[in-house]
């Protein structure tokens, strides 16, 4: 018997592994790149600070610190960081070391460089400062004094002769002079005023060239200032103003020849900085350049050997044995690939004397579900596990989901046109899978559909199948096939107003001579006829149409379920359930619902046209069948609701009595089983007890534990709650499937609506040319209004009633959902994740 | 002949040349139907039949179903010519895209107005050191 298949998960194994120190690190890391081990926490109450690699992990941590502030620098630089889809294997412990030693000296050494890039921008900054603010000055100064000397000879007509007294009289006339920001100039220029009270004179030039701010890097516009004053007072007063609004005061000598010399200095010391800043600016490039060829292998190689010390941190540390003990769970099938891995793992550490050693145990707990699954299965899965995970080794929903559901959402989605769409669209990303896989990582939206495309494909493909059996396309019928009706009155009826009635019966009209047959005997291939889109009746008779067979799939669907209930039963060997509730369950619903279903196809089979008004109306057969009231057969009663067949008075009183039978059989049996079990269980433990007391065996104990007893009434109402849950279920749950009726009527209304509202403005325009330009116009609406209502909107409501129908409907007949997902030590996944955080 | 500069943007010329593409396709069929005279297309449009001749009811139909079907083909070259258009803005866009590695958009263009541009918020911790210019 093979241990795995689609419908239960992989069988588990708990497993003990004893590893030499030296070579569980290359051990665990062959298991990290073949990721179907999954490791459990030994020392869970152990706070991380004091687990054993606490300072490999710190470490890594460090360096993963200055590879984020290497990666930072790249960025601004704009420099692209190479990809090259490599898998590097994770790096033996003592290449850590040389890669923690690169690391360190890549950061030293560009922090080395910003800095001292910093202070050479900083001082390059004021001295290009300092060059404007002499060159402005000088050009105040000579406005005031073209020959440039002595400035104070005679001002500006603001400063008059008094100024001039007051030099000669001892009074010396200051200056200072400055750069500031051209926001902050008004501000300051006011401040000054006020604080000096109106006793300074300021002189201001914005400088024609942006000059970059050293601390955030942005240009920015400065304006050059000088301002003259009288005495040291004000002096302080306005060098504290400057300093509050953050302006540059920089020296300026008074004498013209002075400046002129400083400004020669200037320039040259401005041009060995710059070849300075240069040099340095490509030092810092050739470093980045280097760095961001290799910095997604150093990213990878990290996260692997820090996954690697996470893992080992979770081992026991057996001191007198030398060696770790890991548990982990491993899926059975896999344990030959897993025992090989060890071995390449001690192999590559040298250590090939003593082998780790796998150990399998039994144990009580339950184990993780794994499901193997493909690109292909994944999807469905997903759609099963947001409900609940499987509990181990129950069936999994998946595989029938797999068809039902891309069913049952073409039931409400029934419109070949809209599917073609849907269809159209998912091959695309099916077939451009590879290229497309990496597009859009962090667009929510695109993930999901793509996530979905095999769904949506099978939901696509399904559409365009129940399309054509609703005939619509884009709410039009096709007449494939050529229609089995035939109008063929004579022009008296046809030339009169109104509607006539096409009639199946053989019956002759009064205003023919002759009968003509209309039907032509054979029904329409594939799905319903065509001449219904022209009829008035159309949604009557689809409507009774899609009502039934809601209820047959619905029925079907759930049937099923009980039945998969019944895989479970004997899997896991509880033989009693199958009579206690996989009997009674069955039962119930099939002998009134199933019944129903046969009364369904019973009346289509048999009655023809000559006697549809006595076809039997089975809603209120139904609610006889329920009140045990029978209509008498006489002539007022209409026949649709008198008994159609012999005995059925007889047999439909036994379902009703077989099926309210099975409701005290489901409430009580299981009960009265418990009790059963434990009488002989509590005689049979008091035998055990007596010899164990004897054998004195502690193990005895540790293996009766999970052998909880459960207290009699919470058995009791778990049980009742149970049977009405199914009870009542089978009858709302029915009911709950006529959605597939009422969406698929809304989704066809509403095609049909957007095609004559907005697609008939164009096409009952008369006359060749304007109509078509209308049609052209008016199509771009009609074409975006399908997609974004019918097929988004309309398509989402249709997938989450299908999704409800599965989980609610369906999976509650036999599914549990009560496991815990199979996380497996991976690198991959571990990579994957990290690559999705950034 | 190529289209040099963009006029409307890789999403927008993508999305017109799908809806060409859908519109070729569905019009030149919805012709082919309204030629064939279907019937579930007979909803959709108005004629004179208010007459007694079953001829002239025939003919008046038969013209209004040809005028139709003209009317779609009509609209169908309409969106070979839109496909023309959108179809050679989405290549030179494509084309632009390989060249620069950025799509044409307005979006870049006014990136950067939105920066902050409040110096206040600056930090100005330079102050002047004499020695520098000596």
């Amino acid at each position: 018997m093979s241990t795995s298949s689609i419908f239960r998960s992989e069988q588990m194994t708990l497993c003990q592994l004893f590893l030499q120190p030296d070579a569980a690190y290359s051990s665990i890391a062959e298991l990290g790149e073949l990721s179907i081990v999954q490791f459990r926490d030994l020392n869970p109450n152990v706070n991380s600070f004091q687990r054993k690699f606490v300072n490999e992990l710190r470490r890594c941590e460090e360096m993963e610190r200055k590879i984020r502030f290497l990666e930072s620098e790249i960025k601004k630089e704009e420099i692209p960081i190479v990809d090259t889809n490599e898998n590097p294997d994770a790096p033996k412990p003592r290449e850590l070391v040389d890669l923690e030693a690169m690391i360190d000296k890549l950061d030293y050494d560009l922090k080395q460089i910003n800095t001292n890039s910093d202070a050479l921008r900083k001082n390059f900054n004021e001295l290009t400062e300092l060059k404007f603010n002499l060159a402005m000055t000088q050009g105040f100064f000579q406005q005031v004094d073209p020959n440039g000397n002595g400035m104070f000879n005679d001002m500006t007509e603001e400063i008059t002769d008094e100024t001039q007294r007051m030099t000669s009289g001892g009074m010396k006339l200051g200056f200072v002079s400055g750069v500031i920001s051209r926001e902050r100039m008004n501000s300051f220029e006011r401040m000054l005023w006020r604080v000096c009270r109106g006793n300074v004179f300021l002189k201001s030039a914005e400088i024609p060239q942006l000059i970059e701010d050293p601390t955030t890097g942005e240009k920015a516009h400065k304006i050059v200032f000088v301002v003259f004053f009288q005495g040291e007072q004000l002096k302080t007063r306005i060098q504290k103003i400057c300093e509050g609004f953050r302006a540059n005061i920089y020296p300026c000598p008074e004498n013209g020849n002075e400046r002129r010399e400083l400004t020669m200095g200037l320039m040259t010391r401005l041009e060995d900085l710059n070849v300075v800043i240069n040099q340095t600016e490509d030092h810092r490039q050739r470093i980045l350049i280097e760095t961001s060829r290799l910095i997604r292998l150093w990213k990878i190689k990290l996260i692997k050997i820090k996954s690697i010390y996470f893992t080992m941190n979770m081992f026991n540390n057996d001191i007198a044995r030398k060696c770790f003990i890991a548990e982990c769970w491993i899926p059975t099938s896999y344990l030959e690939q897993v025992q090989l891995a060890l071995r390449k793992g001690s192999e590559i550490s040298g250590n090939v004397q003593v082998s780790t050693i796998l150990h399998q145990i039994t144990t009580n707990e339950k184990p993780p579900t794994y499901h193997k699954l493909n690109k292909f299965t994944q999807g469905f899965q997903n759609l099963v596990d947001a409900y609940g995970v499987a509990s181990y080794r129950e069936i999994n929903p998946m595989s029938f989901v797999l068809i039902t559901f891309p069913f049952l959402f073409a039931v409400m989605f029934g419109d070949a046109g809209h599917g073609l769409i849907v269809t159209l669209f998912a091959l695309w990303m099916v077939l451009k899978e590879d290229y497309l896989k990496d597009k859009g990582k962090n667009q929510e939206v695109w993930r999901i559909f793509f996530g979905g495309r095999y769904i949506i494909l099978l939901m696509g493909i399904f559409s365009i199948y129940t399309g054509l059996i609703y005939n619509d396309v884009f709410s039009k019928s096709m007449n494939l096939f050529g229609s089995s009706w035939k109008v063929k009155f004579d022009d008296n009826i046809l030339l009169k107003d109104g509607a006539v009635t096409l009639e199946p019966n053989p019956r002759p009209y009064s205003a023919a001579e002759h009968y003509v047959q209309m039907y032509s005997g054979n029904p329409y291939p594939i799905g319903l006829d065509p001449v219904w889109q022209i009829s008035e009746n159309k949604i009557t008779f689809t409507n009774s149409a899609k009502m039934k067979f809601a209820i047959i799939i619905g029925i079907m669907q759930m049937s099923f379920g009980v039945f998969l209930s019944l895989g479970n039963h004997l899997y896991f060997k509880h033989y009693y359930a199958i009579f206690l509730e996989f009997i009674p369950q069955i039962i119930f619903l099939l002998s009134i619902f199933g019944y129903l279903i046969i009364l369904i196809f019973y009346k289509w089979t048999t009655y023809l046209a000559e006697q549809a008004t006595d076809a039997p109306s089975l809603l209120i057969h139904l609610i006889n069948m329920m009140l045990m009231s029978y209509p008498t057969d006489d002539s007022k009663t209409p026949k649709s609701i008198v008994v159609f067949y012999n005995h059925q008075r007889i047999i439909q009183t036994i379902l009703l009595i077989v099926a309210v039978i099975c409701i005290p059989w489901l409430l009580i049996g299981k009960p009265i089983y418990i009790i059963v079990q434990r009488k002989k269980k509590t005689n049979s433990t008091e035998l055990v007890h007596q010899e164990s007391e004897a054998s004195n065996d502690i193990e005895m104990h540790e293996q009766n534990e999970p052998h909880q007893e459960v207290d009699m009434s919470e058995v009791w109402v778990e049980q009742g709650i149970h049977t009405i849950e199914y009870f009542l279920g089978c009858i709302s749950h029915t009911a709950s499937y006529l959605r597939l009726w009422a969406l698929s009527l809304a989704h066809a209304q509403l095609s049909e609506v957007l095609w004559t509202m907005v697609l008939r403005i164009g096409l009952s325009m008369g006359g060749i040319g304007l109509g078509g330009v209308a049609l052209f116009m008016v199509f771009t609406t009609w074409s975006t209004l399908t997609v974004f209502i019918l097929l988004l909107m309309e398509g989402l409501s249709a997938f989450l009633h299908a999704l409800r129908l599965h989980w609610v409907e369906f999976q509650s007949k036999f599914y549990k959902g009560e496991g815990y997902p199979f996380v497996p030590f991976s690198f991959q996944s571990i990579l994957e994740e990290a690559a999705a955080e950034n | 002949m190529k289209l040099q500069w963009p006029i409307c943007g890789p999403k927008l010329s993508l999305c017109c040349s799908i809806i060409s593409v859908w519109g070729i396709v569905q019009f030149l069929l919805m012709g082919v139907f309204f030629y064939m005279e279907a019937a579930p297309l007979l909803d959709d449009f108005e004629f004179d039949h208010n007459t007694t001749n079953t001829k002239v009811f025939r003919d008046n139909l038969s013209s209004a179903y040809n005028q139709r079907a003209h009317n779609c083909w009509i609209a169908a070259f309409l969106y070979v010519g839109l496909l023309v258009i959108a179809g050679s803005q989405f290549m030179t866009n494509q084309k632009q895209l390989v060249e620069t590695g950025q799509p044409t958009s307005m979006a870049p263009r006014f990136s950067d107005l939105a920066a902050d541009e409040n110096g206040f918020n600056r930090q100005y911790q330079m102050q002047y050191n004499s020695e520098q210019t000596e």
